[in-house]
């Protein structure tokens, strides 16, 4: 019935459903292939996908520890941190670094150098924030502020600057803080030091680094794809930085520093039984404030150009003659070796001669002293006194009475850099010059010339061995620190004894010296003038050029080669409290510049109200 | 009484529907809702606007459900010729970024290409349907021409991704029709002789690029093979249940561009896991097959030709769509029937189910 058109078509329609049969069927078979696949991802590989999922919007930002506080021995607060903030860039978020630049530089002071810098930098860390200006006034950060939102990529960076309250006169013993250098950053645990920027570089912030620094904390933020940060969770708080007591006194420190206004020098104070750093002093200074934050080139060139080198630490890394201040050590020896006997009467004439020696030593007094006992050389400083003994004791007893006081070594003082000075011996003399050692040499050293150099941190630890008789006790600035809460004491050490066959010997020299101060005829009566305690004190005045046999006075001369004025002492003598060592360079006679300073911070520490 | 005869009203409204298809249908339509709300930002405004064009899609499918394939047939030059010009206008007159889609008449931004979606299954199932296989060779050069000409007016809007998908869907749908062997082999022989020389004048330099990054997406990570790298992530960091309904993090921080339409697929296997995606693809499959159930006979070649050829279309945009969001397809910029963002896709999608229906409906009336 069916035409045959018909069932051509019927055959034509169950051929065409069986093509799109299959066609569907291949369709749906590539189907299942991709479930397959996307199964497969997100199953045996899902954790490779989470992985990068969280990676894409969550970013671990370290979070940089409040560094540790400093204080003094009082609890005065010597260093802090103060919130400043910068104006930084992430140029991986920037679309035109340049015109953002220069945006940028209509709303704050931007230096070209600084703009030079931060493309510099810029270039390696496109996806980091780079400070293009720091320390932005409040001012700007308000300016700058309100423009935010229009300057993608740009970000107003809280950070923490270093503050220290007494400034210059702390800054040598404090130290400065740095950027963390190529060379820092093969040295330190990275890990610690994330979000940290700066680094202790010199001083109590170099040495005590690992404890002020503190841990990083974390706090995870969700970003979004163009890296701006929409919501912060903290993970973990930072842990900061412990805070340090030193055994500084702030309000002496500060005396002894403006007593040095306008000279170079030193002052080392010490409390003799215990090694406490009361005083550490180099003149002249700088204002560390300029290290606060990135240092400006200029300003940092001005100091390392200064002639007066205002970043040495002349304290520990200067080392001087000592002069006549090592007299009281040298007349020790001579007692411990029986070259001095109490009480031995001595003609002193105005010069000294040795056999064989063409040219006589002659005594700082041109018509000499007389006769003197071992004592009163040490009161009125007799050159001739001290020429004799050195050379009748020679080096070989002399130098290793003079090591047992720790000269010519590091006092292991827990400040870097310290110099070691030099105590010389015949060993060293011909392995440094390939010499034999002279008499003449022993002579000089006997006076404290020649070879002979102290740094003033050695001086004064000798004072204070001198204060202790005998008991050398390790010098040391920091007293405590506070590990979260509770207090951990750094403390006293003894690192050894000089012991005298006859004890009395000690009050022997200690009375020599009292007699320096306060007896008519001391070579620094007028510091002793009414004192309310009494000082055992040693004036020293070291020649920084030799010549002939005239010697011309010291205030004729060009300064910079006017003897330096030194002045060693420990009081009150009986129960001693302090011991220090000062020193003025170019300031002629130990007694007129370098005593008074010392009388100036003995009373302020003496007579403190209490 | 009135109610009696509103009720029957009513059910000769929705008499051509399939049920079956219909509720596979709002199925993935209520995913769509679901996922349009996540993925533009748990917006409101913008998942309702979604929802008009959902409304507007089911009306056009109720509208095409009720026109005969008779008269259906009868429009279909017209419709493709409209089409055609619609696609010239589109070239001078048309908006959209880097290429040239849309065509704004007032409130309304239409894009043409999105229609050949269905004008091409009607125009090839109108110039095959007269001739039975063997096939007349002039109808099939014929239908070859007419798909080559609208797949070349959509190649320089310039949209390179979508005319690779027109002229897919208008193969199909003559290969549907049964071509013999040797027509298959010749086009398929002249399209590889043809290839070099279309890569070197026809395609311009970001479309060789991103034929380049599909074959190696991690090459520019940043550039075009980014979209591809994040969607991988979306799609893989879902894991086995997802990561919860509007919890997309590679969406919500706009990592995944495009992550309302092309890209919506990645989103909602971030979102609902491999279960989610499974259920999908399990809905696309049925509807899939109930096309192909629809198509068993037909009162006449147009008819089956027609559903045969929407159901490849369809078939064809969700395979290319899913393939492309795991790095399988290059970047065409192609929508996922039925849950992508866009109205004209949406519309056009939903229209085709109607037409499907009606030819179903009408044959079934016919053949009693």
């Amino acid at each position: 019935m069916a035409s045959p058109y018909q069932s051509e078509l019927n055959r034509s329609f169950r051929q065409t459903h069986r093509r799109l049969y299959k066609l569907i069927g291949l369709g749906s078979l590539l189907l299942v292939l991709l479930l397959v696949r996307i199964g497969w991802m997100q199953t045996i590989h899902t954790e490779y996908f989470t992985a990068l999922s969280t990676d894409n919007h969550l970013r671990q930002i370290p979070v940089a520890p409040s560094r540790g506080l400093i204080f003094d021995r009082h609890g005065v607060l010597l260093a802090d941190n103060s919130v400043r903030y910068s104006l930084s860039l992430i140029p991986s978020q920037v679309d035109d670094l340049d015109t953002t630049i220069s945006q940028l530089r209509e709303l704050a002071d931007i230096h070209d150098r600084k703009v030079k810098r931060f493309q510099q930098r810029g270039q390696n860390r496109k996806f980091e924030t780079t400070p293009l200006k720091i320390d932005l006034s409040e001012e700007t950060i308000a300016q700058v502020a309100v423009k935010l939102h229009q300057l993608p990529g740009v970000y107003l960076e809280a950070y923490a600057a270093r503050r220290y309250t007494y400034g210059k006169s702390t800054a040598h013993v404090l130290g400065h803080l740095a950027s963390i250098s190529k060379k820092d950053r093969e040295r330190i645990d990275l890990y610690r030091y994330r979000g940290t920027r700066r680094i202790g570089r010199t001083g109590i912030e170099h040495q005590y680094e690992s404890l002020l620094l503190g841990a990083p904390g974390l706090q995870q933020a969700e970003v979004n794809a163009q890296g701006r940060s929409l919501t912060l969770h903290d993970r973990k708080a930072p842990t900061p930085g412990n805070s340090l007591v030193l055994t500084l006194d702030a309000g002496l420190q500060k005396v002894a520093s403006e007593a040095m206004t306008g000279m170079e020098g030193a002052v080392v104070a010490i409390e003799p039984f215990t090694g406490d750093i009361l005083a550490l002093v180099s003149t002249p200074s700088f204002d560390p404030d300029v290290f606060g934050h990135s240092i400006d080139p200029d300003d940092y060139q001005n100091l390392i150009r200064n002639t007066k080198t205002p970043l040495l630490n002349r304290a520990i890394q200067e080392q001087y003659a000592p002069g006549s201040t090592i007299k009281p050590f040298v007349a020790l020896a001579g007692l411990e070796s029986g070259h001095a006997i109490p009480g031995e009467k001595f003609y002193a004439a105005p010069q000294f001669k040795i056999p064989n020696y063409r040219r006589p030593f002659r005594d700082w007094k041109d018509e000499g002293h007389g006769w003197v006992t071992v004592s009163s050389s040490i009161t009125q400083s007799c050159d001739v006194y001290f020429y004799s003994l050195a050379y009748r004791m020679g080096i070989e007893a002399l130098e290793p009475f003079l090591a047992q006081f720790g000269l010519g070594e590091t006092q292991q003082l827990d400040l870097p850099g310290e110099h070691p000075g030099l105590l010389p011996n015949e060993a060293w003399k011909q392995k440094t010059y390939s010499q034999p050692w002279y008499p003449g040499e022993t002579v000089i050293m006997g006076i404290g010339q020649g070879y002979l150099m102290l740094t003033p941190l050695q001086l004064a630890t000798a004072t204070a061995a001198l204060a202790t008789r005998g008991i050398r006790m390790k010098p040391r600035l920091l007293r405590a620190y506070n590990q979260s809460g509770e207090m951990i004491e750094n403390p006293p050490e003894e690192i050894g004894r000089v012991t005298l066959s006859n004890p009395a010997w000690w009050d022997l020299v200690t009375n020599a010296m009292v007699d320096v101060v306060h007896a008519p005829n001391g070579t620094a009566r007028r510091s002793g003038l009414d004192a309310a305690y009494r000082i055992a004190g040693k004036t020293g005045t070291a020649q920084v050029i030799s010549y002939g046999e005239e010697r011309p006075d010291s205030e004729d001369l060009p300064e910079n080669v006017r003897d330096h004025s030194l002045f060693i002492a420990f009081a009150p003598a009986e129960a001693p409290q302090i011991a220090l060592a000062v020193i003025v360079e170019h300031g002629g006679h130990g007694s007129t510049k370098a005593a008074p300073i010392a009388r100036q911070i003995l009373d302020a520490y003496l007579m403190r109200p209490l | 009484m009135a109610q009696n005869s509103y009720i029957s009203a009513m059910a000769k409204l929705v008499a051509p529907l399939d049920r079956i298809l219909m509720m596979l249908i709002f199925a993935v339509l209520a995913l769509s809702l679901a996922i349009q709300f996540s993925a533009n930002d748990m917006s409101l405004q913008a998942t309702q606007q979604h929802a008009v064009r959902i409304g507007i899609g089911l009306l056009a499918l109720l509208i095409m459900a009720h026109i005969t394939p008779r008269h259906l047939k009868r429009w279909t030059p017209a419709l493709f010729l409209l089409n055609l010009l619609l696609l010239v206008a589109v070239v001078f007159f048309g908006s959209g970024g880097t290429a040239q889609r849309w065509l704004t008449l007032g409130p309304i931004a239409l894009q043409p290409s999105e229609l050949l979606k269905l004008t091409i299954p009607m125009v090839v199932a109108y110039v095959l349907g007269p001739s039975l296989p063997p096939l007349s060779p002039f109808r099939v050069t014929l239908a070859l021409m007419l798909v080559a000409g609208a797949t070349w007016l959509v190649a320089i809007q310039p949209d390179l991704g979508t005319a690779l998908l027109i002229s897919a869907v208008g193969v199909s749908v003559i290969l549907l029709a049964g071509v013999s062997r040797r027509w298959v082999l010749g086009l398929g022989a002249l399209a590889s002789i043809s290839l070099p020389f279309v890569w070197q004048y026809a395609l311009r330099e970001y479309q060789k690029d991103r034929i380049r990054i599909f074959f190696n997406p991690e090459a520019d990570p940043l550039g075009s093979g980014y979209n591809v790298i994040q969607s991988k992530i979306a799609v893989g960091s879902g894991g086995l249940s997802g990561k919860g309904w509007t919890q997309s993090t590679q969406a919500q921080f706009d990592f995944l561009p495009e992550h309302s339409t092309d890209f919506i697929f990645s989103v909602y296997a971030e979102e609902f896991g491999l279960i989610g995606v499974a259920t999908l693809v399990a809905l696309y499959l049925a509807i899939l097959w109930r096309v192909v159930a629809l198509s068993r006979t037909g009162p006449d070649r147009f008819s089956q030709l027609l559903i045969g050829g929407l159901g490849l279309s369809l078939l064809i945009h969700i395979l290319i769509n899913i393939a492309m969001t795991i790095g399988y397809a290059p970047v065409t910029g192609s929508p996922l029937p039925l849950l992508s963002y866009g109205g004209s896709a949406m519309i056009s999608t939903l229209a085709a189910f109607g037409m499907m229906m009606a030819a179903r409906h009408y044959a079934r009336v016919h053949l009693k």
